[in-house]
């Protein structure tokens, strides 16, 4: 089984009882920082958690799911789950990876129910990493951008206004001087277009 | 064949510019559990080198820690406050833990050492005798904290966060206290008790002796006188309550390494696996939780004790990054 780390790395007391003090703030990496900080004064550690990987966290989730609203909801359940199970306590790996790995498995799980075969929708839990899986992940991200490149011109304008920004149907008609139907029309295309070419990911 | 997969190769990949025959390579670094956090690594690099979009940080954590339940177990003091008073006591108690915190960061960089401070890991359980002779019993994930200077000649007072027995030695004059976090005070005058002190819950079982517990409770200081076999439980919201047991030895049989059951539930079974050895529990179906267990068993692990629980129940676990899944 896998023990909950508590290697002399996160154990403030033993590293100032081995080194001395002004050496040891040079050397301590950011990850052990807030290790130390989450165990003294947890509400601050998580708080310098959160600022330090919600950005690029977020930025990494609409890669896979092209919608910045989605992204953030998705980071921030990540954040809060790890908070309120207080995994910090138990993660195994580094903070980062964790973080990466669960936001990228959730991306992953909330496109499958979008456009993976509606039947086959249970989101797990997330799972191990496996090789296999995290390149599969990468992998996704790659096609996703390709597919969205393939769009004609207009179509991928309202689909980045539509999903990607959140905007609303009459807005965008109004911007790009189109008619909310035709709107619509590009939408139904985009979403077809990704659901076909996504099908073999999502499984 | 040397395979060394670098930087630039990764970032090549997550731009989308690799080759099915480096994608191979990158497959065969991952084999490698050791290339995992370097995968992380560089991937958080590069998404903050090409990022999609800035997002507003401030106001997420602001709304992320303003959700109810991210509060409670935040401040995991009390019950919950309306409005105001609960900002201000979780203000309150931030400026508490902050200065708890300013101490254990003099403490551990400066090695001024006003209080001797002992922990025990998941898993671990250990014993100490303090400079006075009385003996602590540390269960797993506890913190006892003590005056470095003075201990046993102007004071004996402990602090607890966690779970530890005490086999205090008499001294005519001089009380021995264990403070926690929760507005309780245990005063000994020479005893053998157990105290308990994790999230909302706090208990005092008392073996030998007599000791005098000091709470809180609607808002005004209660004083209460334990009897050999009296266990005392606090919990969050609800009334105390003192009730007598058979045996108060064995809710200390965790020193030995052995778990006692007497009908437990698997659903009060699971806060004990995450205050022992750092595990959440997860049921996949909620009529698990309502299972239940007796007996005593021996075991050293956390898988030791899952295994036991299993083939009594002739149920399934697995654990997954720090997750014990029941199932059937």
């Amino acid at each position: 089984m896998k023990e909950p780390k508590q290697s002399s790395g996160n154990n403030p007391l033993r590293i100032a009882a081995d080194k001395d003090a002004d050496d040891q703030a040079l050397l301590m990496d950011n990850e052990t920082f807030i290790r130390i900080m989450l165990k003294d004064d947890p509400e601050k550690g998580f708080a310098v958690l959160f600022k330090k990987y919600y950005g690029p966290l977020c930025s990494h989730a609409t890669r896979f799911v092209y919608s910045k609203e989605i992204a953030q909801d998705i980071v921030s359940e990540v954040f809060l789950n790890f908070w309120n199970k207080r995994l910090f306590e138990s993660v195994a790996s580094t903070f980062r990876a964790y973080l990466y790995t669960a936001v990228r498995n959730s991306a992953y799980n909330q496109l499958k129910q979008e456009f993976g075969d509606r039947l086959a929708t249970t989101p797990e839990p997330v799972e191990d990493v496996d090789p296999q899986s995290i390149l599969l992940l990468s992998e996704l991200m790659t096609k996703i951008e390709r597919t969205i490149e393939t769009f004609p011109p207009q179509c991928q304008k309202v689909f980045l206004l539509s999903r990607y920004e959140g905007r609303k149907n009459r807005e965008i008609a109004d911007e790009l001087q189109i008619r909310p139907k035709t709107v619509e029309a590009h939408m139904m295309k985009a979403l077809s277009i990704l659901k076909k070419t996504l099908s073999d990911y999502l499984k | 064949m040397e395979n060394s997969v670098d930087k630039h190769i990764l970032f090549e990949s997550f731009s989308g510019r690799s080759t099915p025959l480096r994608k191979q390579q990158i497959e065969d670094w991952l084999r490698d559990p050791e290339n995992i956090e370097p995968y992380y690594e560089w991937l958080d690099e590069w998404e903050r080198a090409n990022p999609q979009f800035i997002p507003d940080t401030a106001t997420a954590l602001t709304r992320i820690m303003g959700q109810e339940e991210a509060v409670s177990q935040l401040t995991a003091s009390r019950r919950k406050g309306r409005g105001l008073s609960r900002i201000f006591r979780s203000r309150l108690i931030a400026a508490v833990i902050a200065a708890l915190a300013l101490v254990t960061a003099t403490y551990a960089l400066k090695n001024i050492l006003l209080y001797r401070s002992m922990s025990t890991a998941y898993g671990e359980t250990r014993s100490v005798v303090l400079p006075d002779g009385s003996l602590v019993s540390m269960n797993a994930n506890t913190t006892v904290r003590y005056n470095r200077f003075g201990f046993g000649k102007t004071n004996r007072e402990v602090f607890l966060s966690g779970e530890a027995d005490f086999t205090v030695t008499h001294s005519g004059s001089q009380p021995f206290t264990v403070n926690t976090d929760k507005d309780l005070k245990v005063l000994v005058l020479g005893t053998r008790f157990t105290v308990y002190t994790r999230g909302e819950k706090a208990t005092v079982v008392l073996r030998e002796g007599k000791v005098q517990l000091q709470y809180q409770e609607e808002k005004k200081e209660q004083r209460l006188e334990l009897q050999p076999g009296d266990l005392f439980t606090a919990n969050k919201g609800a009334k105390t309550n003192v009730r007598h047991i058979a045996n108060p030895e064995n809710l200390s049989a965790w020193k030995d390494h052995e778990f006692l059951f007497d009908a437990t539930s698997l659903s009060e079974l699971a806060g004990m696996i995450r205050d022992n050895f750092g595990l959440s529990v997860h049921f996949e179906d909620q009529a698990l939780s309502e299972r239940s267990i007796s007996g005593s068993f021996h075991a050293d692990t956390a898988a030791e004790l899952l295994d036991v629980i299993a083939q009594l129940l002739n149920i399934h676990y697995t654990i997954r990054e720090g997750t014990v899944y029941f199932s059937e």
